[in-house]
């Protein structure tokens, strides 16, 4: 059974409908990811789960049971806010304590387990200090601790990386997963940073207008995005309008793109004459000289960014495209080459706007 | 062209010749003739004294004004904490566009003349006025109550006067906390009283501070009020003060006296700055 469970939940604020109809199933100790760009309601949806606001519709389960009547110091919820939310007129080992305090965890056990929880996101040296004698980066590990340390039953995590800069965040990010690892805490991550995402969760959500696009593992949402919307908030992307010629085999087609044949991965019982676009990472591609298999292109741009070249060319079709390929061959603007496209990576998706 | 330090200086300097003219120098001369004999014909005489604080302090009468004038000063300052609290907790919440709507009823009272104010006090609870009229209509008393020239009056209106006082440094220091501090101390178990002692009290300390000291300093240098409003009944210190300088024309006593309601102030107010400011650490700690 899911251990977090939601069902057709929906908020509106006015006429704005920030979510329009959520379904979730979160495993027990599964990291899972909210993504989404701002203003898609992923916050919202955390919000919601957290007890700060209520849903106008739907329902949030806790192993079976119904959470929306409860109030949030009811829930039992550690949360990780984006601004950290440490209290200021307390030390770093209060702020951890708080918590145990409103529990009324004994003295002698609330001090071993705040030294623990301080430990464990290495920062026991600082205990008596204020939140503002800390970095951000500190404050985020205060923030981590005094969630964690009254074990709770859903750990949420708001953007807790968003204010810090790109080295802390690295380090965070690796924290926040050895914490939630080594405590078994089922985790819900909100965050519009992809790379994040991919890099911490079991799974993602992405979102778009206060729905979800698409639910998946971090290697499902890369490489088998159902729509391009989820490809493009995602990673980089090459979208290729391709139409389908035949099946070659269970998921695999024959397409059309730019005046050439090519192989291509789609979901099951796409029928001949089918428009969709093809998903075309920048490492699934290769230039090869003019007259091999591929799409015909010319080269419009290289650009030397140390590990490799990045080219971009165009087809007859005028459709751009990016790719990275290796150093050792020279390359110069206005070449005709032939695109190939690795037809496992190559994939068929719906057509759609991008992100 | 370069700012000098002498150019900024400059800027202030207007300001400072006020303060200096108006306020440095009247304070010294204060000081000097509190020191000075009394004389007749002059302001005062060119020996050098120390019986006016003698006097001041020694005088179980004067010493009395002056213990009773700090304890109404506690007692209003009191009160009016204890009302505007939640008025500034209220006025902390609401939405900007309903922040000026309850912004200017919170300062009201500011917009009405002391004189009038204190007549329109008068007029109200006076024997035949129109809040015994209410209260004899409404059968809840059977005679018109005495409320004038006392003590509960002249408070009940000092009090109405100085909310604003109060209000707006505890709202301003609510303002300024993180509501996802709320959240935050929700989400870790706090109920709604817990998070109110644990996080929202001490950390308005510093609005609290500052109004406690401002609404305490204006209840004891309070002078219409009590004269129109407490009569001969109660006598505070300022009235005392200004009976010996206009009535009596006893200059150096009055400033002895002035000097040492001054003092009285200073030491209760650093006494309570000394209190207050471990409070917003302590209210909070492990208990």
């Amino acid at each position: 059974m899911a251990h977090l469970e939601i069902a057709g939940l929906r908020k509106s604020h006015g006429a704005v409908q920030v979510i329009a109809g959520v379904d979730l199933a979160v495993a027990s100790g599964e990291f899972f990811t909210l993504l989404g760009p701002s203003g898609c309601g992923k916050t919202t949806t955390l919000r919601c789960i957290a007890g700060f606001i209520a849903p106008n519709d739907g329902d949030i389960r806790v192993d079976g049971a119904s959470v929306l009547n409860a109030p949030p110091e009811k829930r039992g919820f550690g949360v990780v806010f984006q601004n950290y939310a440490l209290f200021p007129h307390l030390t770093v080992a209060e702020n951890v304590g708080y918590g145990l305090k409103t529990r009324r965890v004994p003295w002698e056990e609330a001090r071993r387990r705040v030294g623990e929880a301080l430990a464990m996101v290495q920062l026991f040296g600082l205990k008596d200090r204020l939140p503002r004698e800390l970095s951000g980066g500190q404050q985020q590990r205060v923030a981590l601790a005094r969630a964690i340390v009254i074990r709770p039953r859903l750990l949420l995590l708001d953007e807790p990386l968003a204010n810090l800069d790109a080295k802390l965040r690295h380090e965070l990010r690796w924290l926040i997963r050895d914490v939630q690892r080594a405590q078994g805490t089922t985790a819900i991550y909100v965050t519009h940073d992809h790379a994040e995402a991919m890099a911490l969760s079991d799974r993602i959500a992405v979102m778009r207008n206060g729905q979800i696009a698409q639910v998946g593992t971090p290697r499902e949402i890369y490489q088998r995005p159902l729509e391009r919307y989820v490809a493009s908030f995602t990673g980089e992307t090459n979208t290729l309008e391709a139409r389908v010629v035949a099946e070659a085999g269970p998921g695999r087609y024959r397409v059309a793109v730019a005046g050439s044949e090519l192989e291509a991965t789609g979901p099951a019982g796409l029928t001949p004459g089918t428009v969709r676009h093809l998903l075309a990472r920048p490492e699934s591609l290769s230039l090869a000289p003019e007259g091999a298999a591929g799409v015909s292109v010319r080269l419009d741009a290289v650009v030397y960014v140390g590990a490799a070249l990045r080219c971009e060319v165009v087809t007859a079709c005028k459709q751009r495209v990016v790719l990275q390929v290796p150093v050792q061959r020279a390359y110069t603007p206005g070449e005709t080459l032939s695109l190939a496209i690795d037809p496992a990576q190559a994939w068929l998706m719906a057509p759609g706007e991008a992100a | 062209m370069r700012s000098s330090p002498w150019r900024t200086a400059l800027i202030g300097a207007p300001v400072l010749a006020l303060l200096f003219v108006f306020l440095v120098l009247p304070y010294g001369e204060m000081v000097v003739m509190s020191f000075r004999t009394p004389a007749n014909g002059a302001p005062y005489g060119d020996a050098w004294t120390l019986a006016n604080y003698g006097r001041a302090f020694g005088d179980p009468f004067y010493l009395g004004v002056l213990l009773r004038t700090l304890g109404i000063g506690a007692l209003i300052t009191s009160l009016t904490l204890l009302l505007s609290y939640p008025i500034a907790m209220h006025l902390a919440r609401v939405s900007d566009r309903w922040h000026v709507f309850f912004y200017a009823c919170v300062v009201s009272p500011l917009l009405v003349g002391v004189l009038v104010r204190n007549f329109g006090w008068m007029i109200v609870v006076s024997f035949q006025g129109p809040l015994n009229q209410v209260l004899l209509a409404l059968g809840l008393i059977n005679q018109p109550l005495r409320l004038l020239f006392n003590l509960p009056i002249v408070v009940v209106a000092l009090v109405h006067v100085f909310v604003p006082f109060m209000v707006l440094p505890i709202t301003n220091a609510l303002r300024n906390i993180d509501p996802s501090l709320y959240d935050a101390s929700a989400s870790l178990g706090a109920k709604g009283y817990e998070t109110f002692w644990r996080v929202t009290l001490p950390l308005s300390v510093p609005g609290v501070l500052a109004g406690v000291v401002l609404v305490f300093v204006l209840a004891i240098s309070a002078f219409v009020t009590p004269v129109l409003l407490g009569g001969q009944n109660i006598v505070m210190m300022s009235s005392i003060v200004i009976q010996q300088l206009i009535g009596v024309f006893a200059w150096p006593f009055g400033a002895a006296l002035a000097m040492a309601l001054s003092i009285m102030t200073i030491i209760a107010v650093s006494l309570l700055t000394l209190i207050m400011r471990p409070l917003m650490r302590r209210t909070a700690r492990w208990s």
